[in-house]
């Protein structure tokens, strides 16, 4: 398996209020499969996407990406990790609005060991023509596709997405999980995406549902349908 | 109202930028505060003091004394009072200057203590008291008799008290002054007779000059607007005015201009928190007026600190100036309007900026508001413009964020230029002073200068004789009032070399002109000036053939016979020695000696206090400074937090995100040094020039290399402090805080 996760809990402590995130929680993701959390507001996926990420820790169990146990990893290490390892895309883009495109890219770019062209990925993500604009004098899914090109471009081995439709319409939204397929399919990138939309599952090789901090449902999809086919 | 709870919790939230902004008005009401009730009391004190003790408005010698003072006072319309004096040897190296009681003109002042009453009683200078450590009753010898300290007086004549009148800067450790009664002087039976004149508005000074001349010679005559030892008090009465008025209200601009950005920016993260008060029915008066009082809190906050630290502050630096020159207190004013106008100047400033931003921010529609205001959908023309291909990702990145907000790096260039030009000024005065003082020791090489009150025939033993007169220059020049010196020197000198402007040696068989002076009379090589003598206002033409290089002194040299020929005066005339040994004059022949030590001493005592205040300046801009830099880094940090937040999530070093945030900085930091230097310069030229107009100076502008390196490591020093504080706020920015955000 690249992804095993075994027990982990997680609590945050907030005065004298205790909050439990994730309960015992297991989850398995072979590598280049396309795994999808699902689960509503408050259910804990985004907190599991985090400790996978390296982003944030686990009170409990562990964590293993690849060869890698990233439980008990020290902050420096965990900086490491996520340099080589992973690629982040956000709901919102989270663009640095004073970079161009083409430097939001390299704001990934200058950072790996093997990263891949700027050009070869802008035209992979359909924004050759926009590279010298700002993102703000671009489009949402315009936005979301430079979020991705920018996950992608350090080459990493995991992509984790979180609500990357989100923020987007229904047309824009299947045209961004096509191109997240499309990066699965040519550059074997292991995606874990964490979504409330159900109908996402629908691209995923493994699901789990998450409720209150504990996986309530996990299943290997066997009829995995292509993005432009999902509907909701 | 509930919403005025948010108001401390904002500022908590972003105290450094806050702190910095209250920290910056109390330094500028501060240093307001403290030099409007300085300037005012030694203005007002000094004019009362002038009036009230009857301040000469010129002192004289003549060859014989004068018998006549009454019928003269009478027919001139003035006051007229001899006075003795000799100098007296306090100790080894310092010189008590004893003056005879003056009742019509230039009364004493008694600060301490009471006036004379008995033979064995001395008046003294309070800063020379304390210079000697003495006190009101201690006793000590002058000669074989015994005086004791009656009080500490100021006299008029002698408020800034310099040893002699060619004299730059007063030294209480070598040099004081005291009254003691007549019948002391004549049991001393010493000292040498002046005579010291207050004419009335309707009196005519030039008819009595004639009227002396005519039965007398009158060997000496300075008029009150030429005396240094009155002069430079009224100069730097008027410089710390000039002070009083553009230094803190530059701070206070400067200030302003940083708040306001600082509640701009802050009021743009709070846009969301409009629009749903404004939503919620809150009116735009009612939101108005919780977000003024962001500005009124910082504005009041750091005026009536800077105000209330301003005030612990007047008496010790009205205690340093009174020491320094010497304007008694009479009355202590407190200039009320000054204080006001200190605590509501920064209100008065900040707070209509303030409302501009607001207003503003409340033109927008509550929907807009918490869609968190109008997007910037237009791209600036310098980021649309600026082609960085080749660049490093780093530098790129340095670059964009430069661009971003033009405003707010302009303003980081400014104030660290303009706390750099206030470092500045402090080491580029004493480079200069230093340079000047140098110079003049270069042209001045006797160890003693001898100026007698008479003019002597008999030819000196030992030493080089040399004539040195007072005159006025004629016609429309610039100082008309202003007099200078004619000497008349031996060709070769043993103890003048003047250079030429390339630092060539110039021969005293020719007439030579100073700098300062040639500047002061606009006059050129192979000019013909024309002169008034100020002992018998007669008027003579004098040809300059060279202008000696020198910084200091407004004079004309000449070979002395030809001074001699051109005043009638007996071949071998002289009324100076300059020698490289003490002496044995009498001192009723003298009317002053230098020594070489003297002008070092005095040089040395006028550099260390300047020391102290360079310090103090120093400090300030550092203060200033660091506020400046470290406000603006904060302020980069704030806005740059979730761009932090997702260069930790991707994995960046902390070393690599300070290198990619603050770096930008340093390169602000040395721009707005470099800028400082050149602007120091200009400005300094400009304040040289004009004192140069009202003392016999020619101040060259000299920065040393270490000055100019010292500075720069002081402003570096402050930005690292700044950067310092900067990295530990970016350690502190969670990576989480990306995770919750949305940013375009």
């Amino acid at each position: 398996m690249f992804i095993e996760i075994n027990q982990v809990n997680k609590t945050y402590h907030t005065g004298d209020v205790v909050f439990q995130a994730l309960t015992d929680v297991d989850f398995t993701l072979e590598r280049k499969e396309i795994g999808v959390i699902l689960g509503p507001s408050g259910s804990g996926k985004s907190t599991l996407l985090n400790v996978i990420g390296g982003v944030d820790s686990a009170d409990s169990g562990t964590v293993k990406i690849g060869s890698k146990v990233i439980t008990g990893m020290n902050s420096k290490e965990l900086t490491l990790y996520r340099r080589a390892s992973v690629g982040f895309i956000f709901q919102f883009y989270n663009l640095i609005p004073n970079l161009t495109v083409e430097e939001n890219v390299e704001v990934a770019t200058n950072i790996s060991a093997h990263p891949m062209k700027v050009d070869d990925i802008l035209r992979a993500v359909g924004l050759t023509d926009k590279k010298k604009r700002f993102p703000r004098e671009l489009s949402g899914g315009q936005q979301q596709r430079v979020s991705i090109a920018r996950a992608v471009a350090k080459n990493p081995e995991l992509l984790l997405c979180d609500e990357p439709t989100g923020a987007l319409d229904y047309k824009t939204s299947k045209d961004i999980l096509a191109l997240l397929e499309k990066i699965n399919k040519t550059l074997g990138t292991t995606i874990l995406i964490i979504t409330h939309n159900n109908a996402i599952s629908g691209i995923a090789d493994r699901v789990v549902r998450i409720r209150s901090g504990e996986i309530t449902e996990s299943w290997i999809n066997e009829e995995k349908i292509p993005a432009e086919r999902i509907e909701w | 109202m509930v919403l005025n709870r948010k108001v401390k919790r904002t500022m908590a939230e972003h105290k450094s930028q806050y702190i910095g902004s209250i920290v910056l008005i109390i330094l500028s009401c501060m240093i307001f505060t403290l030099f409007s009730i300085l300037s005012a009391n030694l203005d007002t004190n000094n004019r009362d003091f002038q009036k009230k003790n009857v301040q000469e408005n010129a002192h004289f010698t003549v060859q014989k004394p004068l018998n006549n003072l009454e019928s003269l006072e009478k027919t001139y319309h003035m006051r007229l009072e001899k006075r003795l004096s000799f100098d007296a040897s306090f100790d080894h190296d310092t010189t008590l200057r004893l003056f005879s009681p003056s009742d019509r003109v230039n009364k004493p002042f008694i600060q301490k203590g009471h006036a004379i009453r008995k033979t064995d009683e001395i008046l003294l200078d309070p800063s020379f008291a304390k210079a000697q450590d003495l006190s009101v009753g201690d006793s000590w010898m002058i000669g074989d008799q015994k005086f004791k300290i009656a009080g500490f007086m100021v006299l008029p004549d002698y408020m800034y008290p310099l040893k002699s009148e060619s004299d730059l800067f007063s030294d209480s450790k070598q040099f004081g002054i005291g009254v003691i009664s007549e019948k002391a002087f004549r049991q001393l039976n010493n000292g040498a007779a002046s005579y010291s004149a207050h004419f009335d508005h309707n009196a005519d000074k030039r008819a009595f000059k004639r009227a002396v001349n005519r039965t007398n010679r009158v060997t000496g005559w300075l008029d009150s607007t030429n005396n240094p030892r009155i002069l430079f008090v009224n100069e730097k009465i008027k410089s710390i005015q000039g002070m009083t008025g553009s230094l803190p209200i530059a701070i206070l601009l400067l200030t302003c201009a940083l708040v306001s950005i600082v509640l701009w920016r802050t009021l743009k993260t709070e846009f969301v928190q409009i629009g749903t008060l404004y939503a919620l029915g809150y009116k735009r008066r009612e939101i108005m007026r919780h977000y003024l009082s962001y500005a009124w809190i910082v504005s009041f906050i750091g005026s009536v600190l800077g105000t209330a630290i301003g005030l612990i502050a007047v008496n010790p630096m009205l205690q340093f100036f009174v020491g320094y020159f010497n304007v008694p207190i009479i009355t202590m004013n407190w200039n009320p309007s000054a204080l006001l106008l200190s605590i509501l100047l920064p209100a008065l400033l900040l707070v209509p900026v303030t409302w501009l931003v607001i207003h503003r921010a409340l033109r927008m529609s509550p929907l807009e508001l918490m869609r968190g205001g109008k997007k910037k959908s237009k791209t600036g023309f310098l980021e649309r413009h600026l082609h960085l291909n080749g660049l490093r990702f780093k530098n790129k990145f340095r670059i964009r964020e430069l661009v971003r907000n033009v405003p707010r790096t302009l303003l980081m260039v400014f104030g660290v230029t303009f706390a750099s030009m206030l470092l500045l000024l402090g080491f580029g005065l004493q480079n200069s002073i230093q340079f000047m003082m140098d110079g003049n020791r270069d042209a001045n090489h006797y160890e003693y200068n001898y100026l007698y009150n008479s003019i002597k025939t008999t030819a000196e033993s030992d030493g080089e004789a040399y004539s040195a007169f007072s005159f006025a220059p004629e016609g429309k020049t610039k100082n008309a009032e202003n007099l200078f010196s004619v000497y008349g020197v031996h060709h070769p000198s043993d103890y003048l070399k003047l250079p030429d402007s390339n630092g060539h040696r110039l021969s005293l068989s020719q007439t030579i002109i100073t700098r300062p002076l040639a500047d002061k009379l606009a006059v050129h090589e192979g000019d013909t000036i024309k002169v008034t003598s100020a002992l018998d206002n007669k008027k003579y033409e004098i040809k300059i053939d060279k202008i000696a290089q020198v910084y200091t002194g407004t004079a004309v040299y000449m070979p002395i016979e030809k001074l001699n020929a051109l005043l009638d005066l007996p071949s071998g005339s002289h009324n100076g020695v300059w020698s490289d040994k003490k002496l044995t004059i009498a001192s009723d022949q003298l009317a002053n000696t230098i020594s070489r030590k003297d002008t070092q001493n005095s040089f040395k005592a006028m550099i260390q206090p300047m020391q102290a205040s360079i310090g103090s300046i120093a400090l300030i801009a550092f203060l200033i400074g660091l506020v400046i830099v470290y406000v603006m880094t904060s302020l980069i940090i704030e806005e740059n937090k979730e761009t932090i937040s997702m260069l930790k999530v991707f994995g960046y070093k902390q070393k690599e995100i300070y290198s990619l945030v603050l770096s930008s900085n340093t390169l602000l930091v040395i721009l707005g040094y470099a800028l400082s230097v050149p602007l120091i310069i200009l400005s300094l030229g400009g304040l040289f020039r004009s004192f140069s107009e009202s003392a016999n100076l020619s101040f060259p502008v000299r920065f040393s290399v270490w000055s100019i390196v010292i500075g720069f490591v002081i402003i570096l020093i402050t930005y690292g402090i700044s950067r310092y504080a900067g990295k530990r706020k970016i350690s502190h920015i969670a990576l989480s805080d990306i995770l919750k955000s949305r940013m375009e």
